[in-house]
C-alpha cells in the first residue's frame, strides 16, 4: 500500500456504512460517455472524537468530471473539501450517495475491483515532507506501487520505470537513491507526483497540492500539471483555498461551505459573476473585488451547524427564510446555486469582470 | 523615523550536516519606518526576512548573533540596549506576532491573564483593572463575549480567535510599532481580510507602525506604504508598494509578479478583478530560492535571472544598493519599464 492512505482517515471516526441522503437522486442526470467521474448525493458522517457528536463533514454533495477535465473544489479549512476527495477513493467511509469511476460503482465494489480502481485515481497532497516516507529512498517511494498492483517483475524493471517517471517530472535520475530530506519543497513534490504518476492514472486528485510552495516554485508544478494534461489526458480534481490558482487552472468550479456545494459550475462564470454569497466574499477576500465582505465571524463549527443556510449568520444578505430553510441547489443558466436570495439574472455591471 | 535599520547583518552559525561555517543570513539591510506606517518585508522561504524581524527586537535563537548594524528605534539603538533597556522596549513600545499564534500563547493561562500580564508588570494596574483592560482590548480586536472569553484558554479558540487575542496582548501595553511575522498566513481567506482590517483600524486609531513581514504579494498591494523585497539575506529592491510593483526595477521582483497567476496591470493597485484565465502555461523563475546561508557569488539571483545569468558581472560581483529618489535597487541590469514592458 501507499504511503498517506494509511493516516488519511483522520482522528474523527468514520460511521458505519448505510443509507444517507436520498436527495441526490432527485437530481439524476442522464449518463454522459465523456465522464470520467460521476458523484450523485455523496454524503460523509463522522463522529467526533469524545463528544458523541456527529459532524456531516460532506452532504448530499454531486457532480461530475469529464476525462481530461479540470474540476475545481475551493472552501475554508474545514468545509469537508478533504474528507470529500478521501471519500471518492473509501479512504474515508461514506455514509450515502453514489461514486462512479468510469462506471464502476467504487462504494459498493469488492477489494479486488477497488484496488483497481485506486490504480486509476491517485491523490497528491499538500505537504510532500508528511505524505513521503523518510526512510525510503525515492526509488522505493515511486516504485512501491508498482510492486504492489505487480507491474515491474525485478529490481532493473522497477528503476527503469521509476527513472523514466522521474525524468516526466523533471527530476535528475540521481534522485532514484537519495531521501526525500535531501531534496527542497518543490522537489519533494514532483516527488510526490511521480509517485501518484506511477500506475498512469486517469484521475489525478490534488488536496492543496502547490499551497505549501513558494510562489516562484508554485507555477513551475502548475505548468507541470497542465503539461501532464495536455500529454496524457489526466483528469483534475483540484482542491484548493486559493482562487487564483484556481482560476488558471480549473475549467469546471465548486464553492464549498461547511460540507455542501453552495455554488457550482463553470470555474470563469462563478469567479467573474459569482451568485452565492460566499462565492462573493472569498473573491473580496483574495482581493478581487466581488463584494460585500461577510459580517465579522468565522465559519461555525460543523458539529453544532447553524439552522437554515449555514451561512446566515454572516451572510450579509441574510433575510428571515434563510435562518429557518435550508437552500437546496437550483440551476441558474449553466450553473447551481444554493440560496434564496442569489439573483436570477446577470448584474449590470458583473461584480469581478474586467 | 520612528524605526530605522542601517547595514544590519545577522550571522548564523554551521548549520545542517552540510556543516557550512558561518553564514550571513542577513546580510546589510536597511529599512526605515514612520510613525503609523506600514512597511512590508517580502522574500521567500530562506530569504532571512523572519531572522531580520527577530534581529530588530533581538529574540534571536542561540545559534544566531547580530554581527553589525545599528537599529535605532525610537532615538535608542537596540543593537546595543541591555537587557534591562530591552525589557522596557520589548512588549510596551515595539511587540511582535507570530505566524502560529498557539506556539506564542501559553497553553495553561487563560488569554485573560496573558494580555493582563504585561498590563501589571509595565503599566502597574492593579488585578482587578488590567482584567477590565484585558476584556476590554479583546472587545476592541472584535472577539465576541469579551467578558466570558477573557478566561478561556487558547485551545478553546478557533485560530481566528487566537490570532486576535495575540494581537490583542500586543498591543496591550499601547506600542508605537508592531512587527506582524506572517500573521494571517495561517488563517482562512475571509478570516485573513478581517484580521488586516483590524491592524488597519488600529494604526487609524492609535498611529501604530506596522511592519509585515509576508510573502505575500497581493496581500502587500492592498496593506502596505513602502515595500522591500528580499532575496537570500539581501534587500534587493525598496520603495512605495505602487512603484515598485507597479514597475518593477530588480528582475527578481519582476519574475515573482509574473509567475502570480492572475497578476497584471490594475492588480499592484491592490484590488482589481480577475482578467481572462491564461491557459497558457504560468510564466516560471526556474530553479529553486537561494538560500541566505548557501549563496551563491556574485548577484544570489544571477543562476535564476533572465537577463543576469550568463554576464560576467553579475556572476562575480554583489551589486550594491543603487538609491534613487524614493526608490532602492540592487541591480547590475535594473529594468527599465520598456524592458519591463517586453518582460511581462
Amino acid at each position: 500500500m501507499q504511503t498517506g492512505w494509511e493516516n488519511a482517515g483522520g482522528s474523527a471516526q468514520p460511521l458505519p456504512y448505510g443509507r444517507g441522503s436520498e436527495r441526490g437522486a432527485g437530481r439524476e442526470t442522464h449518463r454522459n460517455p465523456a465522464d470520467l467521474l460521476r458523484v450523485e448525493g455523496l454524503s460523509v458522517r463522522l463522529r467526533a472524537p469524545g463528544r458523541g457528536g456527529v459532524v456531516r463533514a460532506v452532504e448530499d454533495v454531486s457532480f461530475r468530471v469529464e476525462r481530461g477535465g479540470r474540476f475545481g473544489i475551493v472552501g475554508e479549512s474545514g468545509c469537508g473539501k478533504s474528507t470529500l476527495v478521501r471519500a471518492l477513493l473509501r479512504l474515508v467511509p461514506a455514509t450515502g450517495g453514489r461514486v462512479e469511476l468510469d462506471g464502476v460503482d467504487v462504494l459498493s465494489a469488492p477489494a479486488a475491483t477497488l484496488r483497481t480502481l485506486r490504480r486509476r485515481a491517485q491523490i497528491v497532497f499538500q505537504d510532500p515532507q508528511a505524505s513521503l516516507n523518510p526512510r525510503l529512498t525515492v526509488d522505493l517511494i515511486v516504485g512501491e506501487a508498482l510492486h504492489a498492483h505487480r507491474l515491474v517483475r525485478s529490481a532493473t524493471e522497477r528503476r527503469e520505470r521509476v527513472a523514466q517517471l522521474l525524468r516526466d517530472v523533471g527530476l535528475p535520475a540521481e534522485a532514484l537513491d537519495r531521501h526525500p530530506h535531501e531534496f527542497s519543497g518543490g522537489q519533494r513534490q514532483r516527488i510526490g507526483i511521480a509517485r501518484a504518476l506511477a500506475l498512469a492514472p486517469e484521475l489525478l486528485i490534488c488536496d492543496e497540492a502547490v499551497s505549501a510552495l513558494d510562489v516562484s516554485v508554485r507555477a513551475q508544478i502548475l505548468n507541470l500539471l497542465a503539461d501532464l494534461r495536455d500529454q496524457r489526458g489526466i483528469a483534475y480534481l483540484f482542491v484548493s483555498h486559493d482562487l487564483h490558482v484556481v482560476h488558471a487552472f480549473c475549467d469546471q468550479l465548486a464553492v464549498m461551505y461547511l460540507g455542501r456545494f453552495v455554488e457550482q459550475g463553470p470555474a470563469a462564470q462563478l469567479l467573474h459573476d459569482p451568485r452565492h454569497p460566499y462565492t462573493s466574499a472569498l473573491l473580496e477576500a483574495a482581493g478581487v473585488g466581488a463584494g460585500p465582505p461577510l459580517d465579522p465571524g468565522e465559519p461555525p463549527s460543523p458539529l453544532s451547524p447553524p439552522a437554515g443556510c449555514a451561512l446566515h449568520p454572516r451572510c450579509p444578505l441574510a433575510e428571515d427564510r434563510c435562518r429557518r430553510e435550508t437552500p437546496e441547489l437550483r440551476s441558474i443558466g449553466e450553473r447551481l446555486v444554493a440560496c434564496h436570495v442569489a439573483r436570477e439574472t446577470g448584474a449590470e455591471r458583473g461584480p469581478g469582470v474586467a | 523615523m520612528l524605526l530605522t535599520i542601517e547595514n544590519l547583518r545577522t550571522v548564523i552559525a554551521a548549520t545542517g550536516v552540510d556543516g557550512d561555517g558561518p553564514a550571513a543570513v542577513v546580510d546589510g539591510v536597511s529599512l526605515s519606518l514612520a510613525a503609523g506606517g506600514t512597511a512590508a518585508l517580502v522574500g521567500e522561504s530562506g530569504s532571512g526576512k523572519t531572522l531580520t524581524a527577530l534581529s530588530i527586537m533581538r529574540l534571536l535563537p542561540e545559534s544566531a548573533r547580530l554581527a553589525s548594524g545599528r537599529v535605532i528605534f525610537e532615538g535608542r539603538d537596540l543593537v546595543t540596549a541591555t537587557e534591562a533597556e530591552l525589557r522596557r522596549i520589548r512588549g510596551v513600545r515595539a511587540a511582535m506576532i507570530f505566524q502560529e499564534p498557539m506556539t506564542s500563547l501559553n497553553p495553561v493561562l487563560t488569554v485573560g491573564f496573558q494580555i493582563a500580564e504585561p498590563l501589571r508588570v509595565h503599566r502597574g494596574m492593579s488585578r482587578p483593572a488590567a482584567r477590565r483592560e484585558a476584556i476590554e482590548l479583546l472587545r476592541r480586536v472584535g472577539i465576541p463575549a469579551p467578558q466570558r472569553r477573557v478566561d478561556a484558554h487558547p485551545h478553546e479558540l478557533s485560530g481566528g480567535m487566537r490570532q486576535r487575542a495575540m494581537i490583542a496582548m500586543a498591543l496591550a501595553c499601547r506600542p508605537a510599532l508592531l512587527v506582524a511575522d506572517e500573521p494571517t498566513t495561517a488563517l482562512d481567506a475571509t478570516v485573513q481580510a478581517q484580521i488586516m482590517a483590524l491592524l488597519g483600524e488600529l494604526r487609524r486609531q492609535t498611529g501604530l507602525a506596522l511592519l509585515l513581514i509576508t510573502h505575500d504579494l497581493r496581500l502587500v498591494a492592498r496593506v502596505a506604504d513602502d515595500v522591500h523585497i528580499m532575496y537570500a539575506g539581501r534587500i534587493v529592491e525598496s520603495g512605495p508598494v505602487a512603484e515598485v510593483l507597479g514597475a518593477p526595477r530588480h528582475p527578481y521582483t519582476a519574475a515573482l509578479l509574473r509567475t502570480l497567476p492572475g497578476w497584471g496591470g490594475d492588480a499592484a493597485r491592490g484590488n482589481a478583478p480577475l482578467g481572462e484565465p491564461r491557459r497558457a502555461r504560468l510564466p516560471v523563475i526556474p530553479g529553486e530560492p537561494a538560500h541566505a546561508h548557501r549563496r551563491p557569488g556574485g548577484c544570489a539571483f544571477h543562476p535564476r535571472c533572465e537577463v543576469g545569468k550568463d554576464d560576467a558581472r553579475c556572476r562575480a560581483e554583489v551589486p550594491p544598493v543603487e538609491r534613487r529618489g524614493a526608490r532602492s535597487c540592487a541591480c547590475f541590469k535594473e529594468l527599465s519599464s520598456e524592458r519591463v514592458g517586453a518582460l511581462v
